[in-house]
């Protein structure tokens, strides 16, 4: 679905991405796993192509052109806007007519009795699971989230983490960055791990215990104490 | 329309965009009233001789809306010169005592300024008042019999003479022409302020693309076929209207109430510069990444603008060619 291909990316001489190279193909639901300024957003956003590779490729290898749904880290939202404006908006915006889907993820979604609400008006799970739902409006074949799961509660966490779930399993593919390892094993199949620009690894989500024991030998290492902090 | 109704149904929108030009209304309608005030026909009456009697016609002559009129004790020419009043009536000694000896012949000199328009008005009309006290005094002259006894018909000849077509009522004349270069009139000034308002409104309006901005809306939309040009026509095209909806709102109220002198191709311009200062702004917002920075050059250029128009305008400075980098010149150069 997408090749990345020597992927690098500079920004004011700073090399942000070094040299990553890997796949993605359909269904696949991969994490991308790392400290705070490791390039995890970077690199998602040379998938999204919001960003251009410095060097290297990052191509589309399936024949028509890959449909994206990009969650941003931030609440992308228009602040005096309804809910129900913000899916109108997205769903004219994108020619969205698959108004059977739409109305199933306001279901799952719990969006229902929120509709006529505006956005300033929203808690920060309500508002977590719009930001989900503008993203996906369109059926999107590849799902980019940023962190989408920040600060929301086990509730909420649970109809977003069932919706991608569905959409998963119905074929789309997913490309999520997420501290939280409740997320990650939920839902996660792969797990990139990168540190510093650099991807250093990449394993299957079955592996996780096994590396969770090989990371807690790196003593003093970002990545030691994130993995320790797995149960 | 979704993004249109987000964001002008805000209450600080309707507040620059309705509170404040009505705020600004409020302020200058006294004003406006006070200049209708003015449009009186302003006239100075001087009585050297501090005559009750005069000071009696004047307050007849102001029951009159169309004119105003101040008693003064002393001629002051440079009045004419500056445009205050519109002309001078020099009244003689003892107004009086002539009046009711009939005399109609130099009771008044009348000061005029080659601009005076209008005065004749209140010549004819304070020679129509003096003459009905001339011709009462007559009458009662003739009743009384403090004139001598005369034939009906020198009686009646003398009568008629005030009915006959020459002019009755003489006084002397002079214009007075000044030798000051004249001043043109051109208070275009308030045009630069308008301008400035509008500035305002398109600065108000670039919050959206920086709240935007910052809140990923743009990125999300980039992963869409134009969707991030799509937001930015659209904000386009809500401050566009607004700035055409309020010109025309100020053309409308500046054609009713007459605050400033304008022709079509000055409101022509002023739609030109507004559209020009839009996109200037709204490039700039793509360069400057903080609105605070966007706000701080656009408020440095439109204060510096204005007050460079003023100090223009009132002849504390003379205009050069350069002076057009600051838009407000395009409208009153």
């Amino acid at each position: 679905m997408l090749v990345l291909n020597n992927v690098t990316y500079k920004r004011k001489k700073n090399e942000l991405i070094k040299n990553i190279s890997g796949e993605i193909n359909q269904g696949d639901c991969i994490s991308l796993f790392g400290p705070n300024g490791a390039g995890k957003s970077t690199l998602l956003n040379l998938m999204a192509g919001l960003e251009t590779p410095s060097s290297g490729t990052c191509e589309n290898k399936s024949q028509e052109k890959i449909t994206i749904g990009y969650v941003p880290q931030q609440l992308a939202l228009f602040e005096h806007m309804t809910v129900r404006d913000h899916l109108t908006y997205y769903q004219k915006m994108t020619k969205q007519t698959n108004q059977h889907y739409v109305n199933e993820m306001i279901d799952v979604l719990g969006l229902k009795d929120i509709l006529d609400y505006q956005v300033q008006t929203l808690s920060g799970g309500m508002a977590r699971k719009l930001n989900l739902a503008v993203g996906l409006i369109h059926e999107p074949q590849l799902i980019l989230l940023d962190e989408a799961f920040v600060g929301v509660d086990l509730a909420t966490k649970h109809d977003m983490l069932t919706w991608l779930h569905q959409l998963n399993e119905q074929g789309s593919t997913i490309v999520l960055i997420s501290h939280d390892w409740h997320v990650i094993e939920h839902i996660a199949q792969t797990m990139w791990v990168l540190d510093d620009g650099e991807l250093i690894d990449r394993f299957p989500i079955s592996q996780v215990d096994l590396k969770q024991r090989e990371y807690s030998r790196y003593a003093g290492s970002d990545l030691r104490k994130m993995f320790a902090l797995r149960r | 329309m979704i993004i249109v109704k987000s964001m002008l149904w805000r209450r600080s929108t309707l507040l620059t965009i309705l509170g404040l030009p009505l705020l600004i209304l409020v302020v200058i309608l006294p004003f406006v009233e006070k200049t209708t005030e003015n449009t009186q026909v302003r006239i100075d009456v001087v009585d050297p001789y501090n005559q009750s009697y005069v000071e009696e016609m004047v307050n007849r002559l102001n029951d009159r809306e169309s004119f105003s009129l101040n008693l003064r004790g002393q001629l002051n020419l440079n009045q004419l010169e500056r445009g205050d009043v519109e002309a001078i009536f020099v009244v003689e000694n003892q107004l009086q005592e002539k009046v009711e000896e009939g005399e109609t012949e130099n009771l008044l000199t009348w000061y005029r300024h080659e601009h005076s328009l209008v005065d004749g008005l209140f010549k004819e009309y304070l020679a129509s008042t003096l003459m009905e006290d001339i011709v009462r005094s007559e009458a009662a002259n003739i009743v009384t019999g403090d004139t001598e006894m005369a034939t009906w018909d020198e009686v009646y000849q003398y009568g008629n003479q005030f009915f006959r077509p020459e002019p009755l009522f003489q006084m002397n004349f002079k214009t007075y022409e000044s030798n000051v270069n004249e001043v043109e009139d051109s208070s275009n000034w308030p045009i630069a302020l308008v301008w400035a308002y509008l500035v305002l409104i398109i600065v108000y309006f670039s919050s959206w693309l920086y709240e935007w901005r910052n809140r990923g809306v743009f990125s999300r939309l980039a992963v869409f076929s134009r969707g991030k040009l799509r937001l930015h026509l659209t904000w386009v095209n809500v401050v566009l209207s607004t700035i055409l909806i309020t010109l025309v709102g100020f053309v409308g109220i500046n054609e009713w109430l007459s605050l400033i002198a304008l022709d079509h191709s000055q409101y022509g311009i002023l739609a030109l510069v507004s559209v020009l200062s839009l996109i200037f702004i709204w490039l700039l917002s793509f360069i400057i990444h903080s609105r605070h920075v966007l706000i701080a050059i656009t408020t440095i250029y439109t204060v510096i603008s204005v007050a460079l128009v003023l100090l223009v305008e009132w002849d504390m400075l003379t205009f050069q060619n350069w002076y057009l980098i600051w838009l407000p010149f395009w409208l009153v150069s």
